[in-house]
């Protein structure tokens, strides 16, 4: 087989191996992972999980986007204006929505914050009063130890 | 106080949203007041609301294009519009969970010749269309909602419902 010839095999397999990517590439996006964002909103799974009549035909209309080179936004809000923010499998980043991603978080700083003041007050608890045991000696007795204490040297 | 916040309304938001169907009230034996909607025409041209026929027997079709029992209800709808619409009988349409392109589509290949309007989802949430479609409520003169179909439409059910209102005697 001459070189020219192995080149050829070569270049159509690496062909073949990037085609399926290059095939569902469309405008800045790809239909497997935009099946993940949306949900059939008849079955109420998302969308890659689902073939539903409703599924198969929002699919069917993916695959002419794509191919018509639609951008994901443009995908995204007519879908929404056909059927509302419930095709989306995820809330929206705005408005009353934002909420939905802004409390878990806030939530778990709290949570975090509280632990973390309650450890501290608890430990500080545990420490005793300031100055150390000899501090909260009486002078007398203090006198008296610091005597013994020289009678053992 | 802001996530505390945050979460009453989250939980007031969806309280509003879980409000009972009607689909769930005349399963229960009750007959609703049917809550008015005002639409898009699936045609395009203007807005249709259901108040609009008040006076008339209303039979409100859930469906969608991709719903294939929905086919088979098309032509008898048709029917009931030649056979009784002078009775004071209408069919509205409501294409739902569907693109509106594919309903126009779908009313062309069906000649369906009633009123059909487009809803994004809103209404048939309202309304409820129970495990799927096609679902039709049956709305009295008085503008009641008094039966519904859960599923496909067969001429004897629907003459067993209609007839007996015609005649004035439900």
């Amino acid at each position: 087989m001459s070189r020219l010839r192995l080149l050829a095999v070569a270049a159509v397999l690496l062909g073949g191996l990037a085609l399926p990517d290059a095939a569902l590439a469309c405008n800045g996006w790809n239909e497997p992972s935009m099946e993940t964002q949306l949900m059939c909103i008849v079955c109420h799974e998302r969308l890659d999980q689902s073939n539903s009549p409703f599924a198969t035909q929002v699919k069917q209309h993916l695959v002419q986007w794509c191919a018509a080179g639609w951008t994901a936004d443009r995908v995204r809000s007519t879908l929404v204006a056909q059927f509302g923010e419930q095709i989306l499998a995820a809330p929206p980043k705005h408005g009353f929505d934002l909420l939905a991603w802004v409390v878990p978080g806030a939530a778990l700083a709290l949570g975090a914050a509280v632990a973390a003041t309650l450890a501290w007050v608890w430990s500080r608890s545990r420490r005793g009063p300031p100055g150390g045991d000899a501090a909260g000696l009486d002078p007398a007795m203090d006198a008296r130890i610091d005597a013994d204490l020289a009678g053992f040297e | 106080m802001l996530v505390l916040l945050g979460m009453v309304g989250l939980f007031a938001r969806s309280l509003a949203q879980n409000q009972t169907t009607v689909y769930a009230l005349v399963k229960d034996g009750k007959t609703p007041q049917a809550p008015n909607f005002s639409l898009p025409d699936l045609r395009g041209s203007g807005h249709d609301s259901l108040a609009a026929y008040r006076g008339r027997i209303v039979l409100l079709n859930f469906w969608a294009s991709w719903c294939d029992a929905c086919q088979e209800e098309a032509p008898l709808f048709n029917q009931v519009i030649a056979q009784y619409g002078k009775r004071g009988v209408t069919v509205v349409g409501v294409d739902t969970g569907d693109f509106a392109s594919d309903g126009r589509a779908f009313a062309r290949t069906y000649h369906e010749h009633y009123p059909l309007v487009h809803d994004s989802g809103s209404v048939s949430q309202r309304w409820g269309t129970g495990s799927g479609l096609p679902v039709t409520y049956v709305i009295n003169r008085q503008g009641k909602v008094v039966y519904l179909f859960d599923g496909v439409v067969t001429g004897n059910s629907l003459n067993a419902v209609l007839r007996p209102m015609l005649q004035g005697t439900a």
